[in-house]
Order: structure tokens, then sequence, then C-alpha cells
């Protein structure tokens, strides 16, 4: 057994030496792994539908004889137009929910102006409701209005409850962040949204 | 004449179909011909025979033919100025006639009413609402523009009204309230979760000649307002070619009777022309252009034209600086209603109102305005234009008119102030004054009618026995929708209807205590304070180079020792508050000033701790603000859209700001605050409103300006009381602003504020040292971050009482 253990040492070194030893007899402390970089901005929100997921997963190289224990690439939840299919679902006070049916008709037509006024006079009815803040504050990032859109949707968090409205709140505010070049903040914010709501991370 | 001839038809569609006449207006019966022009025989007379001699040179005519030669040229020029004159005149004539004829001021409305299940409501509020927008209790609510109220049900005939965001046509609303709130809701039979009513008129922007009027077309009048009019005011007017010389005739015989100019002999045409182009100016000259320029209008245009332009131009009232022109606008500052829901009698009245306005005002002179009225209701019935059982319901009813202080009838002249400075950003000022807008505001009515009543009221009370103060004190204030900084409700004055200096917008003035609640903020987040900390409330004497000595006192002159930071805030003591401000240094709380949005230039002075700073009361709601929305900074907002003439969106505004301080810390401000109201300055709230409630008393040196801003869970509210010759008054904040705040917010209807539930209560030693669970001390409210987690737990609450008794024991023994 010694023998073959000097014999096995011998070899080993020799193959240091020449610089063939395999990955897997490094030391632990020499595998470099590294965080996936988040994906460059993305496109406009009405074509968002790609997912991280699947950008992170390409990130393992393929050629590596033997895996090696990498950390888990920290996978972050995206926004994602499914998640306001419509400006009138959900459940609300008659009033509001008349409002929100006349904001989604105004922006199936695009006309994004009436469609804020609407969502407005919701707002002026129900001025702390989370889920009418988070509709305006949707409203103006798809006019491209980032800064009002994630002032707004920092205020809806505030008055948010229900940890699944908060976490769609807070992807759409990083997103906002995204657009204005705030990408640690927006990252910062994703963490906290997949923290509310795990499932958002599904898919 | 179809006017008088029997009873007039009203148009279909054409105008130019009135009465029943061909297109051109007139009577079937009277066709129209071509009118000939003025012939001049005398001067192609003579040129005929002096030209018709031939080859034969010209007698000499002496000096009488020379003189008739030189009459010949001057009568030909006179014919050529004349023929310019005319086409001058015509040219002019058909350019404004055919062109824009008026500019229209923007139409400014406040906001409209929202009805919805759940929504606070009293009955005095909807029925002030209803009256303000002109709507009249009729059994069954026949028709628009009526309601009617059984108990604590109402069904209101909503008018048809284009919003900024659309039209909506008439609905017959029906609600019930329960413990002031809408209970159910139907729209025209079915259950329904929102409805609003139109909104009332507020004002115009106008331009320099203030003329106001709403545009009607003709077969949008009353063919018996139309019948009157011509009756009285014109009766050939179908027949005549602009002027009428039985007219002239019948108006010379009655001056010459009185022996002075008593009557007119001018067409409806030859008034219109007159309103149009020419001026007020009595001579042969004017009158001569003016009956050229008549006949010119009708060879152009149609009697429907004319009678249409006539219907908006005919000037028949004022209101203020407002000139009321046309019967649709006069229909409306009269009667509260539109021309289509005038009676006969009040048609009478507006009629009788073209010979005088001034002289026939129905508001100021009932009873010449009766008597006119009843002389034109003589006349339509001898013409046929209504009839006997008509005449003799209109004759016996009293003239009645609408109420002066109704919303329609006056103008809110502070805030259209604002309204035209946000404005001004997106439209030019001419537009404003000229396209005939529509502004949609966010002016609450029932909160500016509470505020008006409030100010009028305390103003009152405070001058009452001291006649040194005597219309001496004014009033400025300011109420904002805290979530949305909507501005709610303005005041500029004591009078408010005053178009004179805007003390709400342009006032700056000390605001003294207004100004503590930023440096407690700038303590609070300064990280070195809590509301149990210990301040030090003893004399105080701050020497600057450069700066004379500042030794500032409290309001009672006397010193409080040593107080935890929240009494401080709450008895608003200055000398600690100015030794903590200067712990907190004084840059951050200029700092902090500049995060709630003042941009005004702000000096790192101590005395600004104690408020010298100077800013509007409008300045200071928009301080508040932040202090209000959880940090949120929103600017204040007077627009909430603005349509075209026709309706078509222009600009619809939605609230909009930014996080300007930490809600948590806003939080923690909001509990100094409320123990302002709880127990200290303005405790007197709680006498008459629910709590919790948050505000701050403020009072400037020598008591020049009283100050008090305060909110509830949806309004904020900013007041000043104080002299324009800026002397000294009997009474502080608490005294003088802070009653015209409870009594708006008692009448306008307050919701007291929520507890603030992120908020961790921790027991503080009197060092204002956190203490552990278990220990004795006082308890403040913390956000969870500035817990101290490492603070040592005492011994237990029962261990503590054991220890007590053990004490007390030992004490007895």
């Amino acid at each position: 057994m010694n023998r073959l253990t000097v014999t096995g040492a011998m070899l080993a070194l020799a193959l240091l030496v020449t610089g063939c030893a395999p990955a897997a007899v490094r030391t632990s402390s020499d595998s470099m792994v590294t965080r996936p970089s988040l994906p460059s901005p993305k496109p406009p929100l009405a074509n968002d539908s790609y997912s991280r997921v699947d950008n992170t997963a390409q990130a393992v190289p393929a050629t590596v004889v033997e895996p090696v224990q990498l950390e888990a690439p920290e996978v972050l939840p995206e926004w994602n137009d499914a998640l306001l299919v419509s400006l009138d679902q959900g459940n609300h006070h008659p009033a509001i929910q008349s409002l929100l049916q006349k904001a989604e008709q105004s922006r199936q037509q695009q006309n994004w102006s009436a469609t804020l006024t609407w969502l407005d006079q919701a707002r002026q009815i129900q001025p702390r409701n989370a889920d009418v803040l988070y509709r305006q504050g949707w409203v103006l990032a798809q006019t491209e209005r980032y800064s009002e859109a994630e002032q707004l949707l920092q205020r809806a968090r505030m008055f948010s409850t229900d940890n699944s409205l908060t976490a769609r709140i807070l992807l759409l505010r990083s997103d906002c962040l995204q657009h204005l070049g705030r990408d640690s903040e927006a990252d910062s914010v994703r963490r906290e949204a997949a923290r509310l709501d795990p499932s958002l991370l599904i898919g | 004449m179809a006017a008088a001839s029997g009873k007039p038809r009203k148009p279909k569609s054409d105008p130019d179909a009135a009465w029943g006449n061909n297109p051109d207006g007139r009577p079937a019966s009277t066709p129209r011909s071509t009118p000939k022009p003025p012939a001049k025989k005398t001067g192609t007379g003579r040129k005929r025979s002096s030209g018709g001699g031939g080859s034969k040179p010209p007698r000499s005519l002496g000096w009488f033919g020379s003189l008739l030669m030189w009459m010949i040229r001057l009568g030909i020029l006179g014919a050529v100025i004349l023929a310019a004159s005319l086409v001058y005149l015509d040219s002019q004539m058909r350019e404004q006639f055919e062109g824009r004829k008026w500019t229209l001021p923007a139409r400014v409305y406040a906001r409209p009413l929202q009805l919805y299940p759940g929504q606070l409501l009293s009955s005095e509020q909807l029925g002030a609402e209803l009256q303000w927008t002109d709507y009249h209790p009729v059994g069954g609510s026949p028709r628009p523009g009526t309601f009617e109220r059984v108990g604590d049900r109402w069904t209101i005939y909503r008018r048809d009204f284009v919003f900024w965001d659309g039209p909506e046509p008439a609905h017959r609303v029906e609600l019930t309230l329960n413990g002031g709130r809408v209970d159910r809701l139907w729209v025209d039979g079915a259950d329904q979760a929102l409805v609003r009513l139109e909104p009332q008129y507020i004002g115009g922007i106008f331009p320099a000649h203030n003329e106001d009027r709403e545009l009607v077309k003709l077969d949008q009048v009353p063919s018996e307002l139309l019948g009157a009019l011509v009756v009285t005011e014109d009766k050939d007017f179908f027949n005549h070619w602009g002027i009428s010389l039985r007219g002239i005739a019948r108006a010379m015989m009655a001056n010459v009777e009185a022996g002075s100019f008593v009557q007119g002999g001018s067409t409806l045409t030859q008034q219109l022309v007159k309103n149009f182009y020419l001026s007020e100016e009595r001579s042969l000259a004017r009158k001569g252009r003016e009956a050229m320029m008549a006949i010119l209008m009708e060879l152009h245009y149609s009697k429907g034209d004319i009678l249409q332009s006539y219907i908006n131009e005919v000037y028949l009232g004022q209101s203020g600086r407002r000139a009321i022109h046309g019967f649709a606008l006069a229909s409306r500052f009269y009667f509260g209603k539109p021309m289509s829901e005038l009676d006969v009698g009040e048609m009478a009245t507006l009629v009788g109102l073209v010979k005088g306005a001034s002289y026939y005002n129905p508001k100021k002179h009932p009873q010449r305005a009766q008597e006119r009225r009843d002389l034109v209701l003589t006349l339509m019935r001898d013409n046929g234009v209504i009839t006997e059982d008509q005449y003799q319901q209109a004759i016996k009813r009293p003239l009645t008119t609408s109420d002066s202080k109704r919303a329609g009838q006056r103008e809110y002249p502070a805030f259209l102030e604002l309204v035209k400075a946000q404005l001004k950003e997106d439209y030019k000022q001419e537009d404003l004054e000229n396209e005939g807008l529509n502004i949609f505001t966010t002016l609450d009515p029932w909160i500016q009618n509470s505020l008006e009543a409030a100010a009028t009221a305390q103003l009152a009370a405070l001058e009452k026995g001291r006649a040194n103060l005597t219309d001496q004190l004014e009033t400025a204030a300011v109420i904002t929708s805290i979530d949305g900084g909507e501005v709610r409700a303005l005041l500029g004055s004591r009078r408010p209807g005053y178009f004179g200096f805007n003390r709400a917008v342009n006032a700056r003035r000390p605001i003294g205590s207004l100004a503590k609640p930023v440096v407690y903020l700038a303590a609070l987040e300064s990280g070195r304070f809590n509301w149990g900390s210990p301040l030090d409330d003893s004399p105080l004497r701050v020497e600057m180079p450069g700066a004379p000595v500042w030794t500032p006192q409290n309001y009672d002159r006397k010193s409080h020792g040593v107080v935890p930071m929240v009494d401080a805030l709450a008895g608003s003591y200055n000398l600690s508050t100015a030794r903590m401000g200067l712990r907190v240094g004084l840059d951050n709380v200029v700092a902090e000033f500049r995060s709630l949005g003042v941009t005004e230039d702000i000096k790192p002075y101590p005395s600004l701790l104690l408020g010298s700073l100077e800013l509007s009361p409008l300045q200071v709601a928009a301080m508040y603000q932040p202090l209000a929305a959880q940090g949120f900074r929103m600017p204040m907002r007077t627009v909430e859209g603005v349509t075209t003439q026709q309706g078509q969106t222009l600009s619809s505004y939605a609230a909009s700001g930014e996080q300007v301080v930490d809600p948590m810390n806003v939080a923690w401000l909001r509990y100094g605050l409320e123990q302002v109201v709880e127990r200290g300055t303005a405790r007197k709230l709680l006498t008459r409103l629910p709590g919790p409630l948050a505000g701050k008393t403020g009072t400037s040196d020598d008591q020049r300006d009283a100050w008090f801003a305060g909110f509830d869970n949806r309004h904020l509210g900013v007041i000043w009381v104080g002299r324009d010759d800026n002397q000294t008054m009997p009474f502080a904040g608490a005294g003088a602003a802070l009653p015209i705040w409870m009594d708006t917010f008692a009448k306008a209807g307050v919701d007291p504020l929520p507890p603030q539930a992120q908020m961790v209560q921790v027991v503080v030693d009197a060092q204002g040292n956190q203490l552990g669970e278990g220990c004795i001390g006082t308890l403040y409210p913390f956000p969870p971050e500035r817990v101290d987690g490492n603070a040592q737990p005492c011994r237990t609450t029962q261990d503590t009482e054991s220890g007590l008794l053990e004490w007390l024991m030992r004490q007895v023994e």
C-alpha cells in the first residue's frame, strides 16, 4: 500500500510538473466560481418574455471533464408582462373595478394618457391602494417614464400588504431601475422580490 | 310678419330655416330681391348732356355752369368715396363676421363629485353641491337638472356633460345615504359602482375685455325666446333690409314728444353691427356707418345667421369683472340653468334685459325687471308667441333668480391664479383667453366653502370687541389632499371673491414654529435623538462673529428645565429646540428643508431653527406635504385635465412625485406631531374633532403671524392669520389660525389618522437610552431599525414588583 501510495504521489507530482493534472486534483480553494453576469438591459416591456434562467444555465462550461463543485448561480426573477395581463384583473372595490375596466379599455387602444387618467381617478378614490399605484407605475413604464414609475412603485410597495403583489411591484421597479442604469439596485430589488415570492423564480 | 302673425316655429337643423323661412331667414311670403344700388341720376344726366354735343365746342355756361360742373365733379368724387367706403366697410364686416366672431375665454370647473357605495358623503354636502351645480328640487325629478329627496333616498337627474375623459349622457341617478356614507347607487334603474355629477363652473380665464359667453346655435334656442326677442326689439326684423324706416320714424316721434332721446330706432341688425364693429358714440356719422353696415350685412347673410349672432353677442349683465354676453350664459347666470330649461317668464326677463342690462337687472332691481318682464310677456301674447294660458301662468309667477352666492355666480380668484400658473407651463396665455378651452381642476367646492365660512366666522370673532383690529386681520389658507398633492381649497384673502393680492401664493411671512417639525426630523434622522431624549430648556445665548447675540425665549418667557424631546415639540419650546438644532447642525437642518422641497434662499442662522424663514402658505403646504404623505413629495396640482371647446382632450394630469424622506422617519416624526394635538399647543382640536390628528402651531416674533399646519388621514391644511401692515396681534397660532382649521375640518369632514403599526414601542430611561425588556421607563415608538438590539433586559415585571414589595416592607419595618 505504501509503495502504491508513493508511486501515486510521484505520478501526481510528475503530472503536476508537466501541467497535466486533472482538475479534480486541484484544491477546492482554486476553483474559480464566478457569478454569471446579468444580461444586458432587456428589450422593451412589450416584447419581454425571455427567462433569465435559460441564460444562466449556459454559463456552466460544457468541456469540463469532471464536474467541479460550483456554487449555485444566483437566479433572479425578471419582470415580464405576464405578471400583469390586464389592468382590471383581480378583485377590487366596485368603483375601482369600474375605473380599472375603463383604464384597460384605453390601454387596449394604446391610449396611455386616458389610461393614466382613469387610474388616477381610481387613486383619488383609494389613494393608498397598492394595486392602483402598481398599475400607474406600469403605465408610466410603458411610456418610458421610468423615473416617475420607479418613484410611484416605491409608494405602491409601501402600501402593499400582500407578498405576491409586493413582489410584482418590486420586479417592475427593478425593471425601471435597470432602464435608469441603476443595475445594482435593480438586482437588490429582484432579490427582495424573490425572497417575498419564490414562485416568481419558477419558469 | 312671422313673429307677429303666429307662434314661430323652432328650426330643425338648419339655422337658416328658422321660423319657417326661406334659407335666408325670411318668411316664405316675403321673397328677397337684390337691392338696387343708389341711383346717381344727376351725375349721369349731366354727363350725357355735356358730352352729347358732337364735335361742336361747348358753349360757355358762365359762372352758373362752372358751379354746376364743380358740383358734378364733387358728386362724382363723393360717389367714388362712398363706393370705396362701402367696399372697405363690406370687407371689414365680412372679415370679422365670417372669421371667428368671438374670443372665448377658458371655462374653469371644480372637481366633479364622485358617487360610489361607501363614499363619505353627508346629506348636507350632497344638497349643497346639487344647489351649487344649479340643480333644482322638483318632485319626481322629471328632467335633467332636477333632483328629489325623500328621507335618505335621493333621485338626481344628471345632465349630460363632456368631461375631460369623454362625454357622458344624462342619467337618472338614485342613491341612498346611510351613516354619512353612500349606501347604494343606481343609474337608470340598475346597480352602479360609480357615477359623477357634472362639475361646477368656478370661473374663466378672460382676455382684457373680460367678455364671457356661451355659444349656442339657433336651433338650441327656445322658439319662445326668439319670438320674444323679435316682437320686443324689432318687429319688422324679417321684413326689413337692415334698417327700418318705420322704426326710425316711430323712434323720432317718441323722442320729439319726450324732448330727449328716449327710444332708438335700431333694428336687431343695426344693434348687432354696433356691438360688433362700432363704438357707443352717439353721432350721425356713426349712425350712418351703422346703417350702411347693417344693409351690407343683410345683403351677405341670412336672417338666421344674423339672429344667431345676435343671440350670442348681446350684452346682458355684469358679474364683477366678468361681462355676461349672450342669452345662453345669461340664462345660467340669472337663473342657474341652461336655456332649454327656462320657463316663459324667465325668457321674457332675459329679453327685457336687452333694453338695459343694468337698469333691468333682476337681481338688483327686481321690481323694474318684473315690470319689464310683464311687458315682454304681453307683447309675446299679443303677437301670438305664447297662448293666453301661458301668459296667465307666467304673469302670475313671482320673479325669482338664482342665489348670487352659488358657485356658478362667483369666481375663485386665488385658486384661478394657481390654475393659470400651472397651465402656463403647457399653454399660451392667448390660447387660454381665446380658444374656449375647458379646464377641469382639483378644487373641492365643499371644502372651499367650509374654509371660507370658517375663516369669515373666525376673523369676525377675533375682531369682536377690539376696535383697533376691525377689518385689519387678513388670512390665507391652503388645503391639499395628502396622497396626491391636489389643491382642494385655497383662500388668498378674507374676501374670497376679491381679485387682489393673493396671500396664499404671494405673501411670504416668517413661519415661526412651523419650522420645528423640520428641525425634529433632522434630529431623528441624525440617529442621536429619540422622542425620549432629554433636552435642556434653559436660557440660551448664541454669539456669532459679525452678528448680534441671539437670545431666544420661550413663548411663555419661562424655562422648563430638562424635558423629553417629545415634550419640547408638543409644548413648542424654543430654548430646547434651539439647543437641539444646534447639536444637529444648521447645515443638516438646511438640508432637511431642501429635501422637503423648500427652494428659497435659506441662511444657516440659528434663528432658522425657530422659523425666521419666510414662506407663503402654499410653500408651507408643499413643505408639509411629504410629512403627511410618508415622505413622498408631490408637486401641488390644480389641474386634472384640459379639453378643447368641443371636448377633445388636450392634456390630463396624474399625480407624480418622489420619495424624499425615509417613510420610517416620517412615521416617527408623526408621533411627535400627534402629541402636539394630543396634549400640546394644539390640544384644542380634540375638543371638537376625533383624533389622532397631527399638527403644529406657529407664531412669529411679537405675534405678527399666526399659523397652524395639520393633517388628518386625507387632507393637509395650512392656515395663516396676520395683518398686511405686519403689526402685532394679540393672538398666537393656537388662538387665531387653529380654529379656522378646526371649523373647516369639522364641517368638511375629518378622517382620523390610522395607527402606525410599523412602529415598535421601546422603554427609554430619563437619559434617552433604550432599555431592555422589563425595565422601568417611558415607552416611546421607534422604527424597527432604530431599536437597540443590545439593550440589556431588566428583571421581569414580576421580579420588579416583588422587589418593590420587599423594599416597601423594609421601609415599614
